[in-house]
């Protein structure tokens, strides 16, 4: 992973996102470390005060709850595999516990949306492209291979 | 790390796909064992399939991501069709981990899928 000069708000939540996954001590680190580089591209970007601060904020936020969810979803990934591992668990309670995990994954996807939608408001289109431009793409930063994942 | 938040990722549940040699090494019955790794063969199938589905719409999620004017409809498709990946992807895997359950016993399906193989594939 590389960010120096990457940082916008897609980089923020994927960096919380991929440390989330693996949420320790290292990777608290680097989420700290993206999430000051977000602030920073922030403010160079975006010069009126109150849209920057707004969009600080909103990146602020986001990283508490991010960080819950997936610490859920990463429970729920221990669960499934208990659950699997009991011979007689029958399927039907396989099958409710996977539906579960999906709408976790989906209240996550709700959240990122959200805070995404609240961005583009604090943004004009000119700033969303220097930061998106900053972020070349959330996806290549993580090396950009869909395999990977 | 996009498709494993947005769209589940590109793969059921690691926990879910036993290793064949874990197989051969439980069942050591010759029968039962081509049925269990039959069962194993499928489950490898439909996490190709959803691989291949998952990267399929990964340009479609790119290029949302870019768009500032893109609408909620065109993420719902795009998701939309990734959950019917995922749950025909996960509908599979259960289809074939239950015949391969049918054909091993408790201690063989505690053999395999037990602490500590699985822990290795979690985070």
């Amino acid at each position: 992973m590389h960010s120096a000069g990457r940082s916008a708000l897609y980089l923020l939540i994927c960096s919380l996102l991929a440390s989330a996954c693996h949420w320790g001590d290292r990777s608290d680190k680097a989420a700290r470390k993206v999430f000051d580089s977000y602030h920073e591209a922030v403010r160079q970007t975006v010069a009126d005060p109150v849209r920057s601060s707004a969009l600080q904020a909103l990146g602020a936020d986001l990283q508490p709850r991010l960080r819950t969810e997936v610490q859920l979803l990463e429970a729920m990934h221990h669960r499934l595999a208990e659950l699997n591992a009991n011979y007689d668990t029958p399927r039907g309670e396989l099958e409710a516990y996977l539906a579960a995990m999906q709408q976790r994954r989906r209240a996550i996807r709700v959240m990122l949306l959200s805070a995404r939608t609240e961005a583009i408001g604090l943004t004009t289109p000119q700033e969303w492209d220097q930061l998106y431009r900053r972020a070349d793409s959330f996806i290549d930063w993580f090396g950009g291979e869909p395999e990977q994942y | 790390m996009y498709l494993l938040l947005f769209g589940g990722g590109l793969s059921v549940d690691p926990s879910l796909f036993p290793p064949e040699d874990a197989l051969r090494k439980a069942v050591a019955d010759p029968q039962r064992q081509e049925l269990v790794l039959a069962a194993q063969r499928d489950v490898e199938r439909a996490r190709e399939a959803l691989r291949a589905d998952a990267i399929r719409e990964y340009d479609a999620l790119r290029k949302l991501s870019r768009d500032r004017a893109s609408a909620e409809a065109d993420w719902d498709a795009v998701f939309g069709r990734m959950d019917r990946d995922w749950s025909q992807a996960e509908s599979a895997t259960l289809d074939a981990l239950y015949q391969m359950r049918a054909a091993m016993t408790p201690e063989e399906w505690q053999a395999v899928f037990a602490p500590p193989w699985y822990r290795r594939l979690l985070p």
